[in-house]
């Protein structure tokens, strides 16, 4: 529990109790209940009202603020870089659809970095035996769509780096066997390094996959295999009938990896990733 | 607006309301309604199941001016800004919320309710705020939590008067997610037995869905 000193004029107390006791003593007497000693030191109850709401409203909000712990931003940030993902690509097929209706020969090949390039070469004009006249104002518009997706994927990468210094700076081990953003990943599920720590490797396994979990547990269908640890590389690149142990032996590793985190231990995750290079 | 059976709600045609305590503001978005000099807020069962447990006519809410409520689970205050309401500026509303997102929402309402004193606290560690909540004569509980008869025995154990009366509203899903939830409530109530008298009990539906609402009274220590 946190320990939250309280200032009151120059005094400090950690709890209501406490303060009501210091001033209780101070006048002599001592009582059970806090609100009927606060009244015999107050004599007003107005006035002892105000003293006990200013005091757990300023007590609260500096616990609020200890509560803060890096995990809660780098959950928020992975969770906006999948967003951000979905955006990107939900412009880029639009901008692509509308790009084809006047380029229709260029429109086939085009990624996304190739069609910011081409809209960005783009003139006014006819091409082609398919596609309409490119008008001023689409070619306005194009262009704009263009600028914008370049912003969103700019966005990304420094979502990314914050995501890459934050997560070293609390869970290192768990950065190293996981990834960083796998790692951040699995705690924003997982809600809270914390949470992740009381978790069990077999729930680790086949977190992601509450939907299938469920499933399992209702009316008996497979129990899913694994959840979001699919994305580490040796879960993803292993044959299919490998992917369930691979998960299993990830998850087991992660887990030891987020306690050290957690506990703060000393940086192993280079030994824990070779050991777990080497069992699969 | 004409009063109800239950003390401080009121009612509107069909739809429920309290008296508001912090004139012209609203809470989570809720009509304010002018009854001469009077200014009420509507209360959403939907968002709030004490709204909805009295829409059923629950027996036994009964919540008075001046009374001390320890609500478990306070959340944003939807739920809490009405209580406040009903034990009116005499009153006090210990609102204990574990999760500090969510009561960081709640100090705002609380600012300008002078009865109302938020707790950032586990309901499971009463150790951790023994020494910030006095006797109370009511405790609210609605946390979702696999242990929520067992913390809500405890605190009353701690902190409710002989006598006092328990507003608990149960969500099946958050004890087990797969069983039934009458086989569920059941269970909940044997337990609730051993401690408490049960006034009444009603199902949320069609406010809630598998959630049942208890009234339950502190059994008093006879020979004490
Ligand atoms: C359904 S919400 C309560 C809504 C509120 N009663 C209302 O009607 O406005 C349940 C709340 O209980 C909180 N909670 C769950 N377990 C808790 C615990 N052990 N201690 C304190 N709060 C807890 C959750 O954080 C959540 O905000």
């Amino acid at each position: 529990m946190i320990k939250t000193p309280f200032n009151y004029g120059k005094e400090v107390f950690d709890s209501p109790k406490s303060a009501v006791e210091q001033f209780l003593k101070k006048s002599g007497g001592r009582d059970k209940d806090f609100i009927d000693s606060g009244m015999k030191i107050f004599k007003n109850e107005d006035k002892l009202r105000s003293f006990l709401h200013e005091f757990y409203l300023l007590m609260t909000k500096q616990r609020i603020r200890e509560s803060y712990t890096p995990d809660i931003l780098a959950s928020h940030l992975i969770n906006s870089s999948e967003e951000i993902d979905k955006i990107i690509n939900t412009f880029y097929e639009r901008a692509s659809e509308i790009y084809g209706l006047y380029r229709p020969e260029k429109f086939k090949k085009l990624d996304i970095q190739k069609l910011i390039k081409n809209i960005e070469k783009e003139k006014e004009g006819e091409e082609g035996d398919m596609g309409f006249y490119l008008d001023k104002k689409t070619l306005i518009l194009l262009k704009s769509y263009s600028k914008q997706i370049k912003e969103l994927i700019k966005l990304r990468e420094e979502i990314v780096k914050n995501i890459e210094t934050l997560m070293n700076s609390f869970a290192k081990n768990l950065s190293k066997v996981l990834g960083e953003m796998l790692a951040a990943k699995i705690i924003s599920i997982a809600g809270s390094l914390k949470n992740l720590v009381n978790m069990p490797s077999s729930t680790i396994q086949v977190l992601g996959a509450e939907k299938a979990l469920f499933r399992h547990l209702r009316s008996g269908t497979k129990p899913p295999k694994h959840g979001v640890i699919i994305q580490h590389p040796i879960v993803a690149k292993a044959k299919k009938q490998d992917k369930g142990r691979f998960a299993r032996t990830v998850a087991s590793k992660a887990a030891i990896a987020a306690k050290i985190d957690y506990f703060d231990g000393e940086f192993i995750g280079d030994k824990l990733l070779k050991e777990l290079e080497e069992r699969r | 607006m004409k009063k109800t059976r239950v003390q401080g709600v009121f009612m509107r045609g069909r739809d429920l309301a309290t008296l508001n305590l912090d004139k012209g503001n609203s809470v989570y978005k809720e009509v304010l309604v002018k009854d001469g000099k009077n200014e009420y807020r509507m209360w959403n069962p939907k968002r709030s199941k004490l709204g909805a447990a009295i829409m059923k006519n629950i027996r036994g809410v009964n919540i008075k001016k001046g009374d001390k409520v320890l609500y478990l689970g306070a959340a944003s205050g939807t739920t809490p800004s009405h209580v406040s309401d009903i034990v009116g500026k005499e009153g006090y509303v210990f609102c204990l919320e574990m999760s500090a997102r969510v009561l960081r929402d709640l100090v705002f309402v609380a600012e300008s309710r002078k009865n109302m004193f938020p707790i950032l606290a586990d309901a499971r560690s009463i150790d951790s705020y023994k020494n910030m909540v006095p006797e109370c004569d009511v405790i609210y509980q609605d946390i979702a939590s696999p242990q929520q008869t067992d913390i809500l025995i405890r605190n009353c154990d701690e902190f409710l008067k002989d006598g006092g009366y328990v507003y608990f509203a149960v969500k099946s899903r958050s004890i087990d997610v797969t069983a039934n939830p009458n086989k569920i409530f059941q269970e909940v109530e044997k337990r609730l037995k051993s401690h408490f008298k049960i006034i009444d009990k009603k199902r949320l539906e069609p406010f809630k869905k598998d959630h049942m609402f208890f009234v339950l009274e502190k059994k008093r220590v006879l020979n004490k």
